[in-house]
């Protein structure tokens, strides 16, 4: 019995490593097999920042798909 | 009685050149006097897309020559001054006022997300690829908005994996931001099996 608690408890204890080992080994898993060509109207997002420089990006803008020009 | 009135409107139209001269040249009219604010209103404009004038760059340079006696508004000034050289095209520019940024204060994130672009725009992806990296590292507050620039980045540079699980990040990161989702759509992806 008492070996069974431990058993459970060292198994409990592990679930979190094993989770975070099975994410990065669906990242390691992944294959790009084919790949689009991009929208040439995406562009990267600049930063802007207050005075004291703060950020003042807007998130909502960047949803809105504004953004500087690239090339 | 003429001569009185002639003086009322020569001295009408005299008080009006200002705002006349300032909207022919912009389209939008400074809304402080002090040129640090102005020229992060105009950084927030251009960032949103939004008109981008050689007046705001001049605001801008004044914000810059204002600045120089404290190393957070210089920075926020160079910065901001990044921000209206990139929505110009104006690279080398960009990328010199982000590496003054940096010089004057390193721990700003925007100043190498600016940074990051400027030499992404000169196809020199991978130290773009590292410029984003060094944002991330600088827990910026919008991460999801470097995420997305660093995967244009690696995208550009030939790292497709690396592109893709970047656009996922800002996909989970921002959820109601429909871009990266956008960009994750052209991806083909299979998962290869476990050995």
């Amino acid at each position: 019995m008492k070996w069974a608690l431990f058993f459970c408890a060292v198994s409990v204890a592990a679930l979190p490593f094993q989770i975070t080992m099975a994410a990065q080994n669906d990242d390691d898993d992944i294959v790009i097999l084919a790949v689009k060509p991009r929208d040439p109207n995406v562009k990267p997002i600049a930063a802007a920042v207050s005075p004291k420089g703060q950020d003042i990006s807007k998130p909502q803008a960047a949803q809105a798909g504004v953004q500087v020009s690239r090339r | 009685m003429n001569a009185k009135f002639l003086a009322l409107a020569a001295a009408g139209v005299i008080a009006v050149l200002p705002i006349m001269k300032a909207s022919a040249g912009d389209s939008v009219l400074p809304l402080s006097p002090d040129p640090l604010e102005q020229c992060s209103s105009f950084a927030a404009r251009a960032e949103a897309g939004g008109a981008v004038s050689n007046w705001s760059l001049n605001v801008c340079g004044n914000a810059v020559d204002r600045a120089k006696g404290t190393r957070d508004e210089l920075a926020a000034a160079y910065i901001n001054r990044s921000v209206i050289h990139l929505a110009r095209q104006e690279y080398d520019a960009a990328l010199a006022d982000s590496d003054a940024a940096i010089r004057a204060k390193s721990s700003l994130p925007q100043a190498h997300i600016n940074r990051g672009i400027a030499l992404s725009a000169k196809k020199r992806n991978k130290e773009a690829g590292q410029a984003f990296t060094d944002a991330l590292a600088l827990n910026p507050s919008h991460a999801e908005i470097v995420y997305f620039d660093r995967a244009m980045a690696r995208e550009d540079d030939g790292d497709m994996k690396g592109a893709y699980l970047d656009y996922r990040k800002a996909a989970q990161l921002a959820p109601t931001w429909d871009t990266p989702k956008q960009q994750l759509a052209r991806f083909s992806v299979a998962h290869a099996p476990n050995s």
